[in-house]
């Protein structure tokens, strides 16, 4: 702990090395295949690589879901036993409860955690409206569109307050406007908590966009391939899009996703 | 709000279009009695036309007759039977349904729940749940009377055993059919499995169950017949035997009505109770 203590800079948020996951059954399929990573603390990390190469795996591990075959998965420096409210996870299709009013999906965790409702309820009240939801407070999620359920999604990890948030392509069933007010969204949220961010997209103007660090994952078995560092100021908004330096970003990982999905392709033929 | 977020879900429409297409210029409720009517229709001509026999089968209106009698006509202290007595031969019977369906409701869906969320409970109890389910109600009579005699509990054992199992197949349906992403969302906020088995599993579950609710209540008035027929003395099973005895079709066409009447109503209470608990699939 005192170590820790003296040298906050370097300590690392999350730390992967060696680690193997096989998913067994008739054909076991190699998904990850001695992966290293490192993600700082208070760093925003975006994945990006080819479509089943094993970016959710890499989530899936660090949430606790699953448990790597072999090499080991450290979050804050100690080995990840199951899911906890540490870290927070957004899933692609929001997963909210359906019986729960947005209220209630909102305040799941603390209430689940038999917190009392004084220690939570201002804080949450605040977080709803910074989604822009307070008027939908007692709307059922079937009332809600995508976006939206999306926002609840976001809100109530946040109230969670944790020190992690683990997003698997969050806003990939979006439309494209809807896509870009969460991303904006997100960007400002982020501006103000500085929490550490793992987000996993296949979108790389978003990974761009948003992360610190965008690490590209080569074709199954899947490994990090690229670390790429997005040196662009904050606070960041959509326009930066045609900014010279992002399109010369974007055509650098774009022709690396291009070359791993060629070795896929010829490796499936 | 941004554009292009709506509150309105985008499957609203599609059913709607369908039954409007069909018959569009003649009313809902027209459409709806038109069958019942005629057949009622052209069995009372073929009655009073002397098509039918009518000391076997009675025509509609000496069914309502017979039905109007026995259910406000004078009570006869017992000298004649199917008068005035429908409401306490309803009671005998209904009673005995509420008994053994709330019986089953209160066994099935927690061994229910518990088979689909623990593989330990299924192996340990499932094979001989499904191993006795073959067995039908009406084979179990016999063993029901050698267990408990003619009396309340035979009938209730009955009722409650027919009930059981449709309502623990889709208890445990619905407990296994959750959403993989909702488990996981609630173990990463912090629910301990107790939280999940009550806040996660079971209100996801109750859309099963309360499908395995409506079968059951079925079962359960056919067991009570079945059981009121053989084993227990009262009841509007024993009334149908009885009447049909003594030659009295028209009592044994009105307590057949009688119990399809109270099964609907069943039915209804509990769509009722459906729509207030599940609230949350019924609303767009
Ligand atoms: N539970 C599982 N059982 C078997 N194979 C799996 C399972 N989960 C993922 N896989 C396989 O592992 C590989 C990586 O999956 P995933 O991490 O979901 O990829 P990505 O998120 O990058 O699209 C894929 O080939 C996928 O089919
Ligand atoms: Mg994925």
């Amino acid at each position: 702990m005192l170590e820790e203590n003296q040298q906050p800079m370097t300590e690392n948020a999350i730390e992967l090395s060696g680690v193997t996951k096989i998913f067994g059954g008739a054909k076991p399929v190699r998904a990850l295949d001695d992966v290293a990573l490192t993600v700082g603390k208070g760093q925003f990390v975006a994945i990006v690589g080819p479509s089943g190469c094993g970016k959710s795996t890499i989530l899936n591990l660090v949430a606790g879901f699953e448990k790597a075959t072999s090499g080991t998965v450290l979050v804050d420096g100690a080995p990840v036993g199951g899911p906890g409210p540490d870290r927070a996870v957004v899933f692609q299709e929001a997963a909210l409860f359906p019986w729960l009013s947005v209220w209630e999906n909102t305040v799941f965790s603390p209430k689940a955690r038999g917190r009392p409702e004084r220690e939570y309820k201002d804080k949450a009240k605040q977080f709803l409206s910074r989604v822009g939801l307070s008027e939908f407070h007692d709307h059922l999620p079937a009332q809600l569109s995508g976006g939206m359920k999306q926002r609840v999604g976001l809100a109530r990890t946040l109230v969670m307050e944790p020190q992690l948030f683990l997003m698997d392509e969050p806003f990939g069933a979006l439309d494209a406007q809807t896509r870009i007010d969460m991303q904006e969204l997100l960007l400002s949220v982020w501006d103000e908590l500085r929490r550490t961010v793992v987000f996993i997209t296949h979108d790389v103007d978003e990974a761009i966009l948003l992360a610190d660090v965008v690490l590209v994952m080569s074709a199954r078995p899947g490994r990090i391939r690229s670390r790429v560092p997005i040196d662009l100021p904050r606070p960041r908004s959509i326009d930066l899009i045609t900014d010279p330096v992002f399109v010369a970003l974007k055509r650098e990982i774009f022709n690396q996703i291009r070359h791993e999905a060629n070795i896929a392709r010829l490796a499936a033929d | 709000m941004s554009a292009g977020e709506t509150t309105t879900r985008s499957d609203g429409r599609g059913a709607e279009g369908l039954g409007a297409l069909a018959v569009r210029s003649i009313p809902g409720w027209l459409t709806v009695t038109i069958v019942p009517v005629v057949l009622l229709v052209l069995w009372e001509t073929a009655g009073r036309a002397g098509i039918l026999p009518t000391g076997l089968i009675p025509t509609p209106t000496m069914t309502v007759n017979a039905w109007y009698v026995w259910t406000f006509g004078p009570d006869t202290g017992g000298f004649n039977a199917y008068s005035g007595t429908w409401g306490g031969v309803v009671t005998n019977s209904a009673q005995r349904v509420v008994q053994g369906y709330v019986l089953a409701v209160l066994l099935a869906v927690p061994i229910g729940i518990l088979i689909g969320w623990s593989s330990v409970v299924a192996r340990l109890i499932d094979p001989t749940i499904q191993s006795l389910r073959p067995i039908p109600i009406t084979a179990w009579l016999p063993f029901s009377i050698a267990m408990f005699g003619i009396k309340e509990y035979g009938a209730i054992f009955l009722i409650c055993l027919g009930a059981f199992y449709p309502i623990l197949i889709n208890t445990t349906h619905g407990a296994r059919s959750l959403d993989q992403n909702l488990l996981r969302a609630a173990m990463m906020m912090g629910a301990s499995s107790r939280t999940i088995l009550f806040r996660v599993v079971l209100p996801n579950a109750l859309p099963a169950i309360f499908a395995g609710m409506r079968i059951g209540a079925g079962i359960a008035w056919s067991a009570v017949i079945v059981a009121e027929l053989v084993a227990v003395k009262s009841g509007l099973g024993y009334v149908l035997w009885d009447a049909y005895y003594i030659g009295r079709m028209d009592v044994v066409v009105a307590d057949m009505a009688s119990i399809g009447f109270l099964g609907f109503l069943t039915d209804r209470l509990i769509i009722a109770l459906e729509h207030r608990l599940v609230r949350w699939r019924h609303i767009r």
